[in-house]
């Protein structure tokens, strides 16, 4: 009956095999070659250089400036995530639904599009607020400087808060009402409550918030990209990109980058590793059994200052911003004033229909997000198919293997792509599209894993069983019970990776050669290039695809649910 | 002694354009322990929540000791109460748990700490004082819920559900516990259930709600020999429906008559049924079975059946009996060694008719099975 009864060898240990291939290939060769790099000097093992190579004041600097910014951001966008979730969990405040949803908008708006805005409008000179408050109301100096700390700190604030958002409202509606309540008829008054019970209570979703908050601002490309490297602010990921990128692959500033990228590395595995304790440790049962509305606080004669204040900072932080890209992409020269004989169609035409460059780079990232969602979707789903339902020894190997890229920087990433596949083992795709294929993949393992695993979870092993059971063959099974069942999973995976490789630039921006820009990094050269209405007016159109990929998947996904 | 009455008048509560309580009245005597019982969505837990003054009521007062509480805030009602799944803060020690509803009125360090040791020993969890509670069983949870609910000595205790995350002995054990305890306070209690067992063993007197209405109140064995209405008999205990019709021969005579038994005359003693489409309602354990050819005593009324199925459940055999159309179930008591009737033998089935109850059925409810 059975074809494989000499299972010492068989399918199971063929797919370990090919899983464990893959993730060694795409993600643990390039991370040993980039601490390889660091530590392994002229065949020795050396610390010294290191610690000489963190002692220069160029590094120095840039490690000082990443722990300054992700400090202030993780604070400024703590503060701001908690207010707005406790305003939209707790309160009376008008329309709480709608301006729930409002408050995740910025999560889909790529930050560097928004620090490109903000440059727009608030750079000393050039800003257009700046200018507005210099010419027209005679200011003496411009209000606001965004080529600073703060105004680095204030643009990630605007697009990183929902994290803790997230977090926080989510802990806030699931918690069980009774808990406050049962301190209410102890007598305790609301200060009192909100002192002992409640924040006590949603501090681990806080606390998990704001961690994520700073691993992502550590590792964060963009913003500080277009912000700080007029002034000399560099960070981790921005003085990694300008090691590889202007010194031309010079030994000194690749043995630079790979220490800078060992430091993220490891900052950032203290940081997930905290935050899975907060998580497992400080997390409480607190999700309600029968529930009853929690008492709304009565926002009183504050209700509507409050709700203005909700709109203006959505206003500001998105519609303002926004509204920023597409006008000064419609400018005929960038600095003219936005009245209509100086705005045109001709930038969106030139760029969609006339340049090769922006032509190409939406191609590039179109197929680029396309074939990687795809690869990464059915590598994942094998994969995690061994995890979690094969019994192979050692397939905690594979786990940690495809988490790994979770807690690795796409800088870190990107650096060990290169370092892997230019030359060094007889295969070199550096300046091609293969090496930034590779890339995403490895980057986004991870969360294809993630929705697969947890979409094989729910397949209990008995209906597969049943299946057998009433005489199907292990092929029939699968076609017919689990992948039905896992297909919601790997739809999810696929967007998931879909849409962030779209609108990807810390990745490809070290990896990119002339004829491979993505969106990203296009938007970005031609920034730095001056292009300022050209990177505006793509900024714009990808502004455009990447809400229409979000209103397609929202509507993929209710129909999905309502059927 | 801190002994209140309570009294609920003309009591309406909706969320919204829901109407969730309608017209409900109550009085509880000082010291009672007083049973809600009805089934989950009856609105029992609101009625509760009212008392608590989480809720404010649509219309109608609560009086507790004649005083109107509608402008009293929960803190100050002087009530202690325990929650369903016990809202434990699992962030804090089981003495903090139970000192937080002290702390607020008692500064005095020494004091407290006195009195929540003593609440602690005498709920037999003085043991558990530095745990957190999610270190403790879920009796031992149970009892730190209610110690926090009594520390502060409130004049009122209010109990929703609390025995519904127990398992079925240690729910027994905590009841009759609860009942001891409660005695021996002297506090006027409310015990919100959906557990006929736990009102009807240790209430005083029951108030059994449904749809948001008060269907009946009264001591345990007369709402359960006694059921007002068809609702109340199917919720409490378990009972047979056979459906009819009532008419009145003279004053203290009626006949009741049903395709399936047939025309059965029997006297009334205490308040006449109404006139019409009725459904005669015995609890399994007033019938009894008899051989078919057996003599027809003349105390009982004798219906003639067949047995369809049987239970065996140690002190009952439970007989499924067909009667003409309709099926009924039977306790017969079993004594070692007895054997039970196989299924197709003919019985005869006798029941006193004053232990049966007749309720009035509207045209449109005896269309629908009432068998449910």
């Amino acid at each position: 009956m059975s074809t494989k009864t000499e299972s010492r060898f068989g399918t199971p240990e063929l797919l370990f095999g090919l899983s464990v291939a893959v993730l060694v290939i795409v993600v643990a060769v390039p991370m040993l070659l980039i601490f390889f790099n660091a530590f392994w000097v002229d065949g020795h093992f050396n610390v010294t250089d290191v610690v000489k190579v963190l002692r220069h004041p160029e590094t120095y600097m840039a490690l000082w400036n990443s722990l300054v910014l992700s400090v202030g951001v993780t604070i400024t966008g703590t503060i701001v995530g908690t207010f707005f979730a406790w305003l939209v969990t707790r309160t009376d405040l008008p329309f709480k639904k709608t301006m729930k949803l409002l408050f995740l908008v910025p999560f889909m708006l790529p930050a560097f599009i928004g620090a490109l805005a903000w440059k727009m409008l608030l750079s000393p000179r050039a800003g257009y607020i700046n200018r507005f408050f210099m010419d027209v109301l005679g200011f003496d100096n411009p209000i606001f400087d965004i080529y600073t700390y703060a105004g680095i700190i204030l643009v990630e604030t605007m697009y990183l808060f929902p994290f803790v958002f997230i977090q926080v409202s989510g802990a806030l509606e699931r918690m069980d009402p009774t808990l406050e309540e049962s301190a209410r008829i102890s007598g305790a008054d609301l200060f009192t409550i909100t002192r002992k019970i409640t924040i006590p209570l949603v501090l681990p979703s806080i606390l998990s918030g704001a961690l994520l908050i700073m691993l992502y601002s550590m590792a964060h490309f963009g913003t500080v990209a277009v912000l700080g490297i007029e002034t000399g602010i560099y960070n981790i990921p921005t003085l990694i990109y300008e090691k590889i990128h202007q010194s031309a692959g010079s030994f000194a500033s690749i043995r630079t980058a790979t220490v800078l990228a060992t430091v993220l590395v490891i900052t950032a595995a203290i940081i997930l590793w905290l935050q899975n304790r907060v998580l497992s440790k400080g997390r409480y049962q607190i999700i309600a059994g029968k529930s009853f509305r929690p008492a709304e606080l009565k926002l009183r004669g504050l209700r509507v200052p409050l709700f203005i204040f909700c709109l203006a900072y959505i206003g500001f932080t998105i519609v303002l911003p926004t509204a920023t890209i597409f006008m000064v992409g419609g400018l005929k020269t960038y600095g003219l004033p936005f009245v209509s004989e100086n705005l045109t169609f001709a930038n969106y035409n030139h760029i969609l229909f006339e340049w090769d460059l922006t032509r190409d780079a939406i191609w590039n990232s179109i197929s680029l997000g396309l074939s990687s969602a795809l690869i990464t979707m059915f590598a994942g789903v094998i994969i995690s198919y061994v995890i979690v339902k094969m019994k192979v020894r050692g397939k905690g190997i594979l786990e940690f293997l495809g988490m790994l890229p979770f807690s690795v920087p796409g800088s870190v990433i990107a650096l060990g792509v290169i370092l892997a596949w230019s030359g060094k083992f007889g295969i070199n795709i550096y300046n091609t599209v293969w090496i930034i294929l590779l890339a995403y993949i490895a980057r986004y393992m991870a969360f294809s894993l993630k929705a697969n695993s947890a979409a094989l979870e729910q397949v209990h092993d008995s209906l597969v069983e049943a299946a057998r059971a009433s005489g199907a063959t292990m092929g029939q099974a699968l076609r017919d019970i689990v992948v039905p069942l896992v297909r919601p999973g790997m739809i999810a995976a696929f967007f998931l990776i879909f849409l962030p490789a779209l609108r990807e630039l810390t990745v490809s921006v070290l990896l990119y050669g002339p004829t491979t820009r993505t969106i990203g990094v296009a938007i970005y050269t031609l920034n730095e290039d001056g292009e300022t209405v050209y990177s505006a007016a793509l900024a714009g159109i990808a502004l455009i695809i990447i809400v229409l990929g979000e209103l397609l998947i929202k509507r993929l996904v209710t129909s999905k649910n309502n059927s | 002694m801190n002994r209140v009455t309570i009294e609920v008048r003309n009591l309406d509560f909706s969320y919204g354009a829901k109407p969730v309580l309608r017209n409900i009245n109550l009085c509880i005597e000082a010291g009672e322990l007083f049973a809600v019982l009805g089934p989950s969505g009856s609105g029992k837990t609101t009625l509760l929540r009212l008392l608590a003054g989480l809720e404010r009521p649509s219309a109608g007062s609560i009086r507790i000791n004649k005083t109107d509480v509608f402008d009293i805030p929960p803190a100050q009602r002087d009530v202690g109460m325990v929650f369903q799944n016990f809202s434990l803060w699992p962030h804090m020690s089981v003495f903090e748990n139970v000192a937080f509803g002290v702390a607020e009125h008692h500064r005095n360090g020494t004091e407290l700490e006195k009195r929540v040791d003593k609440i602690l020993k005498m709920l037999d969890i003085a043991e558990t004082r530095d745990f957190r509670p999610d270190c403790l069983s879920v009796g031992q949870q149970q009892r730190v819920a209610l110690a926090r609910a009594l520390v502060s000595e409130p004049r009122l205790l209010l109990l929703d559900d609390p025995f519904s995350n127990l398992e079925y002995e240690l729910r027994v054990q905590m009841r009759h516990d609860l009942y001891l305890l409660q005695r021996k306070l002297g506090i006027t209690s409310i015990l919100v259930t959906h557990d006929q067992e736990d009102a009807l063993s240790i209430a005083d007197r029951v108030a059994v709600v449904a749809h948001g209405t008060i269907q009946q109140v009264g001591t345990p064995a007369a709402i359960y020999d006694f059921p007002n209405s068809m609702e109340v008999a199917r919720f409490v205990g378990v009972t047979n429906f056979l459906p009819g019709n009532v008419k009145h021969i003279e004053s203290q005579l009626i006949e009741f008559f049903s395709h399936d038994i047939g025309h059965h005359r029997w006297p009334i003693s205490r308040d006449a049924p109404s006139e019409g489409p009725s459904v005669l309602s015995i609890r399994p354990h007033a019938l009894h079975i008899a051989p078919i050819d057996s003599f027809r005593d003349g105390r009982y009324l004798w219906l003639e059946g067949t047995i369809r199925s049987s239970e065996f459940l140690g002190e009952v055999v439970r007989y499924q009996i067909d009667i003409g159309s309709v099926s009924i179930s039977v306790n017969q008591a079993h004594f070692t060694c007895s054997s039970v009737t196989p299924s197709g033998t003919p019985v005869l089935v006798g029941f006193d008719p004053s232990r049966s109850r007749l309720f009035p059925v509207s045209a449109e409810m005896s269309s629908v099975s009432v068998y449910d």
